[in-house]
């Protein structure tokens, strides 16, 4: 099968090649004698790459700490399950699926993918492939980081770095929908697409930024600002709305 | 809260959590009906084909929104 492989943790994604991997073998996969109890072959559609995924341990080494080049990168998937390992419940062949795929094992820049039918959900058929691979991660991220993690209640303050982002702007929306006010900051060309995409504002006090109702600030960090290193810093807020 | 890696700095008054993402099938049902529903847009930039997916995934200008390749046409 066609997939996207990388060997040297030291080349980043430049050292990323499209070649050609053995194909999953069904026939192991739902016997007894592999250790795949509980996972399923998927036909990938439409795969995501998370940004510094080649920095994470899990994509060179297994759980026993085995190297595990080459390894195939991106674990946000959506597809088509083509074959079920022994023991898998709830999934069938032929069934639309999206989700994350395990870290430590060969990812989702392939035509197939090994995963546990655990990890996956049920791809409704009116949403696309694309959109399904597109808001597993930056969905499950911001659905985690606010309600898991967070423990969000309606009426408490949301600082969103980064809100016109693909997870940004997931946390946006989501902590909007929650009832928290939501205070993101960003570059300023991209305002626009947190107005539009996110919706970070919808009833916006120009005159007092800090403590409107339910609504949402915009804080433009300046380029110094973004390219120090250390705890985040921003520039006096530049437009409010 | 941060994704990104460990805090620099804890907070003095406060908690700071790092935390690692898990596949939730009822989670991934609940943000799926939000999309269709209209409740949630997604953020989709740049999508490219698998045999593009080098170029795609080592972009020389910034991207907006996330990147998505597309195994199959």
């Amino acid at each position: 099968m066609k997939a996207i492989v990388v060997t040297d943790p030291a080349a980043g994604t430049a050292g990323m090649k499209l070649t050609q991997r053995p194909d999953p073998d069904a026939a192991r996969l739902a016997s007894l004698s592999g250790a795949s109890y509980g996972d399923v072959i998927v036909e990938v559609h439409a795969s995501g790459f998370t940004g510094n995924e080649l920095e994470w341990p899990s994509t060179w080494t297994d759980r026993l700490g085995c190297d595990r080049t080459p390894s195939i990168p991106g674990h946000e998937l959506a597809g088509v399950v083509t074959a079920l390992g022994y023991g898998t419940t709830g999934l069938s062949v032929g069934q639309r699926v999206f989700g994350l795929t395990d870290w430590t094992r060969d990812g989702t820049l392939a035509e197939y993918v090994v995963v546990e039918a655990r990890n996956l959900a049920p791809l409704p058929g009116d949403v696309d492939f694309t959109v399904g691979a597109g808001i597993a991660m930056t969905g499950l991220t911001a659905w985690q980081g606010l309600f898991e993690h967070g423990r969000l209640r309606a009426g408490q303050s949301v600082l969103v770095h980064g809100a016109a982002g693909a997870v940004g702007s997931m946390v946006v929306q989501l902590a909007r929908e929650a009832g928290a006010y939501v205070i993101g900051t960003g570059r300023t060309d991209h305002r626009q697409t947190a107005l539009t995409s996110a919706r970070t504002c919808s009833s916006i006090s120009t005159t007092m930024p800090w403590k409107t109702s339910a609504g949402s600030t915009w804080f433009s960090m300046s380029s110094e600002a973004r390219s120090r290193s250390g705890p985040p810093a921003w520039s006096e807020p530049e437009e409010h709305w | 809260m941060t994704v990104t890696g460990p805090p620099e700095a804890r907070p003095a008054h406060g908690l700071a959590v790092d935390f690692v993402v898990v596949s939730v099938p009822d989670q991934l049902g609940e943000i799926a009906q939000r999309v269709r529903d209209g409740r949630l847009r997604t953020n989709i930039g740049h999508v490219a084909p698998i045999d593009d997916a080098v170029a795609a995934l080592n972009p020389t200008q910034r991207v907006a929104g996330k990147t998505i390749i597309h195994v199959r046409p």
